[in-house]
């Protein structure tokens, strides 16, 4: 195939990133080792592998200066997501309880993406540096790969890497903090660092283990979604422990932009800011409607049934973590309805979190107003502010872009999954949870099921969207275009 | 005195104007040399043509004695850089116009006096100023507020129906008086009036009062307040962005801009007023957005034309009060004429703010308002000078010139014949162009 992409740079530097994670995988390799669990062995082998892979290609492509424009910038930006998983799941295949190919590419795409969707059944069983690395890939993918390898390495803090930071966060416009694409983001890995050891230590007090509250905050602070325990959170039956995490998941979709102006400038920002405001509306409105329905189904009025379980299960639906509780399963078809709601609405922009954004669907609602609007007045301007500014009109058809696109693809991943038998509601559920990277079940994935049961292809289909929702969709799709391609 | 002037566009040239019929030493420095020489065979005044910036083109103007210097040009930024020059240069005062309201944030407006800037004039915001002025207060043409409202000077048209008409100023005087007729603008003349002078219709009486007899007046004038809850706005620009930061959630406003981006961002920064992208002409329209019911029209397009045009036409629809923006000075009478109840001129504003400098390198502390061919000005009255020496009808002032009223101690009072007027007192002085050395020896 003709192109003038620079492949050569593309994969110099996909191998220098492979090298990294093979860095990355000694983590549960000494966690392993501590709990004298055999696992160690899957984790050296699987890092030595990425170590040779990354090695060899990085030194193969070397001497050339590496040319990366906003072309290339894309096409590394949406392999390494592809590329980490591929190299991520080995350690799920050599373990004790080895997983097949299908599940392991789904289980580390669902951690990188922070869906936090499992294809393993019975997680108890398995070893401590497993359980630590399915933290870790969601730990890491929160905030995203790029961004993290962007603080790793000083390298590519150059043009290139501004077109895979763009390529990568997410929201209608991007913003930096700082003049320098570096600075701006160590600034957000220091404030997500703080975040998690506070996390860390407030459930370390609590009822859990130490190995228990890192993995659980990792999972919570990026809005993944793995759980340590088959029972997932009920297992402590704290509502101590219930709090902390729906602050820490609150935390977690929220701009990390504006919590970052809230530290430095004072907490006022964060309560002037549009989109925070309206992002706690939605949470605090969605969570009356969903005690309300409780309630009328006859549940007793207790503070489990009316605060901890009803609002643990709306912020985690709406910040796209995913904790799944089993009571949410009888809640009816009104509290189905608005999780179905609530994955595909999102948090705010430049969170952890997925969906579609509340950004955006303030945008959409605006301009469906002014529309509505202008059709009385056909001569009149409204214009569509977000923040305080306007927004331009070619922002808004991109916006309304996204939205259709994203509707599309879940309708289209639904239907698929229907032809394999699944309920409408259920593969609905399915479609919205992977996409907006949220992880949660229900029905033939809910509680008493999995995802781990379903058909390898619809395996392979919801790895997919959830790749192409955690990249914000026109970052993978554009690659699928082949005028990207051509010269 | 030497007032150096640079940019010879209307505001430098009525400027110019203005001041050589006071008697003083303009320079005129531009960069037209044709125009310059136009300017300089018909008014009093001499024309350098060179740049504001250049040490040498300000020294052969005589920068060194100058007691003011104004940069008026339409740059901003050369303005700024021309009046610290000058200030370096050796000029007593200066004064430069910016059109960024940027610059009047008091921590700049402080870098700029530190640099030899005395003042700045930001003629949009004047005309803002103006404008709301005339909002609350739309029975009279002119409302000045003499430290905080203690003194009123209100400009009202006398109309049909006022009592005072056809009646001889001292015939109008009541005991106690409540008002003084300081000033009266007839046929674009505005003179200082004697006891013997006729109320006209038509004529625009200067009062001053005190702001509790607002409402005597107000009953013998004949005109009506309007009270103003919808306004239409037909332009833009600046002057209307300056408007609505004043006005913005007081009324119920509409603003007609024909130029889609300017509407985006005017309706971006105003959230609470409805924007039509639409010509000021385009009536139809208009009536749909409510012209009918609007209290107020205010034209404030850049174009002269188009705003008397569109005020008539506001006015054929039954809208109460019109004011148009006015930048051709030949205009104004006209638009008088055509019953467009009141006129804003960007450059008698900046004029009369200019004019604030010139009196204030006189004597310490002035301020100055232009009234087309009168001026309003306020002193201090100083201990020795002629003044405070006797009562005011002993002083026999020069023809031209008669007290408005006194502040005293902070509180307004008028003048009668016994007042005698104390060192420390604000007065408050009306006087025909070209009064100001007879001012002088008053106050010196």
């Amino acid at each position: 195939m003709k192109t003038t992409l620079q492949i050569r740079s593309i994969v110099n530097v996909l191998g220098k990133l492979v090298v990294i994670e093979a860095v990355m995988m000694l983590v549960p390799l000494v966690i392993c080792l501590i709990y004298g669990e055999n696992d160690w062995k899957s984790f050296a082998l699987a890092s030595m592998t990425a170590l040779f892979a990354g090695g060899i290609a990085a030194y193969a492509t070397q001497g050339q200066k590496p040319l990366i424009k906003t072309r290339e910038g894309f096409v590394i930006t949406a392999l390494i997501w592809i590329v980490y998983g591929l190299f991520g799941m080995i350690p799920y295949m050599l373990c004790d309880r080895p997983l097949s190919l299908t599940d392991a590419m789904f289980e580390t795409i669902s951690g990188f993406t922070t869906t936090g969707v499992s294809s393993i059944m019975d997680v108890d069983v398995y070893s401590h540096g497993i359980l630590f690395w399915r933290a870790l890939t969601q730990w890491i993918g929160g905030l995203g790969i790029i961004l993290f390898l962007l603080a790793l390495m000083p390298e590519l803090n150059k043009s290139a890497g501004i077109s895979m930071y763009y390529a990568e966060s997410s929201g209608i416009t991007h913003d930096k903090l700082h003049p320098r694409i570096r600075q701006t983001v160590l600034s957000l890995w220091k404030i997500y660092i703080v975040v998690t050891a506070v996390s860390i230590i407030l459930l370390w007090i609590g009822p859990m283990t130490l190995f228990d509250s890192v993995c659980q905050s990792f999972a919570a602070i990026a809005t993944g979604g793995f759980s340590t325990h088959n029972e997932g959170i009920s297992f402590w039956k704290s509502n101590y422990v219930y709090s902390v995490l729906i602050l820490v998941m609150t935390v977690g979709g929220i701009n990390f932009m504006v919590i970052y102006s809230a530290w430095t400038m004072g907490i006022k920002r964060l309560i002037s800011n549009d989109v925070t405001k309206i992002f706690f509306m939605v949470l605090i409105t969605s969570y009356f409607l969903l005690v309300v329905s409780i309630l009328l189904r006859g549940y007793d009025f207790n503070i489990d049934n009316c605060l901890f379980i009803p609002l643990f299960h709306v912020v985690s639906a709406i910040t796209s973590t995913g904790f799944s509780i089993s009571e949410a399963e009888n809640w009816g078809q009104f509290s189905l309805f608005l999780t179905i709601m609530l994955m595909l609405c999102g948090s705010c922009a430049g969170s952890t979190a997925g969906g579609i954004k509340i950004d955006r669907l303030i945008v959409m609602c605006r301009n469906l107003k002014n529309e509505i609007k202008k059709s009385v007045f056909p001569k009149r301007i409204y214009v569509v502010n977000l923040n305080g500014t306007f927004l331009q009109s070619s922002l808004i058809s991109r916006v309304s872009a996204f939205v259709s696109l994203y509707i599309i693809i879940v309708l289209v991943s639904a239907a698929i999954i229907t032809l394999y038998g699944y309920s409408f509601s259920d593969s609905i559920f399915m479609a919205s949870s992977c996409i907006g990277c949220n992880g949660l079940g229900y029905g033939a994935t809910g509680i008493n099921s999995s995802y781990a049961l379903l058909q390898d292809s619809i395996k392979w289909l919801l790895t997919t969207t959830m790749i192409i929702g955690r990249l914000e969709l026109f970052t993978f799709i554009s690659l699928l275009l082949p005028s990207f391609w051509k010269k | 005195m030497r007032v150096i002037i640079a940019g010879e566009g209307d505001t430098g040239t009525h400027l110019a104007y203005t001041l050589s019929i006071e008697n003083q030493d303009i320079v005129l420095i531009g960069s037209d040399k044709a125009h310059l020489s136009e300017l300089e065979s018909t008014y009093n005044i001499i024309t350098y043509a060179g740049s504001p910036v250049s040490y040498t083109d300000l020294s052969r103007c005589g920068i060194s004695e100058a007691d003011l210097f104004v940069a008026v040009t339409s740059d901003e930024n050369l303005n700024l850089i021309a009046a610290q020059t000058a200030k370096a240069c050796g000029a007593k005062k200066c004064v430069a116009r910016v059109d960024n309201p940027a610059f009047l944030y008091s921590k700049v407006t402080e870098i700029f006096n530190k640099n030899g800037i005395d003042a700045l004039i930001y003629p949009e915001r004047l005309a803002a100023k103006e404008i709301h002025n005339y909002i609350r207060h739309n029975w009279v043409r002119e409302w000045l507020d003499v430290n905080d409202g203690k003194l009123i000077v209100a400009g009202v048209k006398i109309g049909r129906s006022s009592t005072i008409v056809g009646r001889q100023l001292k015939e109008t005087a009541s005991s106690p008086r409540y008002f003084h007729v300081s000033a009266i603008k007839r046929d674009d003349e505005t003179v200082i009036p004697h006891g013997d002078t006729v109320i006209l219709e038509g004529d625009v009486l200067y009062f001053s009062v005190l702001p509790n007899n607002i409402d005597k007046l107000y009953e013998i004038c004949g005109n009506t307040q309007t009270n103003i809850s919808k306004i239409m706005i037909s332009g833009g620009g600046r002057v209307t962005e300056n408007l609505l930061e004043k006005i913005k959630s007081d009324y119920d406003i509409t603003v007609i801009e024909s130029d889609t981006e300017r509407c985006n961002y005017i309706a971006g920064k105003f959230q609470d007023i409805t924007v039509v992208n639409t010509k000021a002409n385009d009536v139809t329209t208009l009536k749909d957005e409510g012209l009918e019911h609007c209290d107020l029209f205010l034209a404030l397009t850049g174009s002269s034309e188009k705003n008397i045009v569109s005020c008539m036409v506001a006015r054929e629809h039954g809208i109460k009060k019109t004011l148009a923006r006015i930048e051709e000075l030949q205009f104004i009478p006209e638009a008088e004429s055509l019953s467009i109840d009141k006129i804003i001129n960007k450059k008698l504003l900046n004029v009369s703010k200019i004019l604030d400098s010139l009196v204030e390198t006189h004597f310490d502390e002035a301020q100055c308002v232009l009234l087309d061919r009168a001026e309003i000005i306020k002193l201090t009255a100083k201990q020795g000078s002629k003044i405070v020496s006797k009562p005011v009808c002993e002083l026999s002032l020069p023809t031209g010139i008669t007290i408005g009223g006194i502040i005293r101690d902070g509180e307004g009072m008028l003048v009668e014949g016994r007042t005698c007027i104390k060192p420390g007192d604000n007065v408050l002085v009306f006087c025909n162009i070209g009064s100001l050395p007879k001012i002088e020896k008053l106050f010196r």
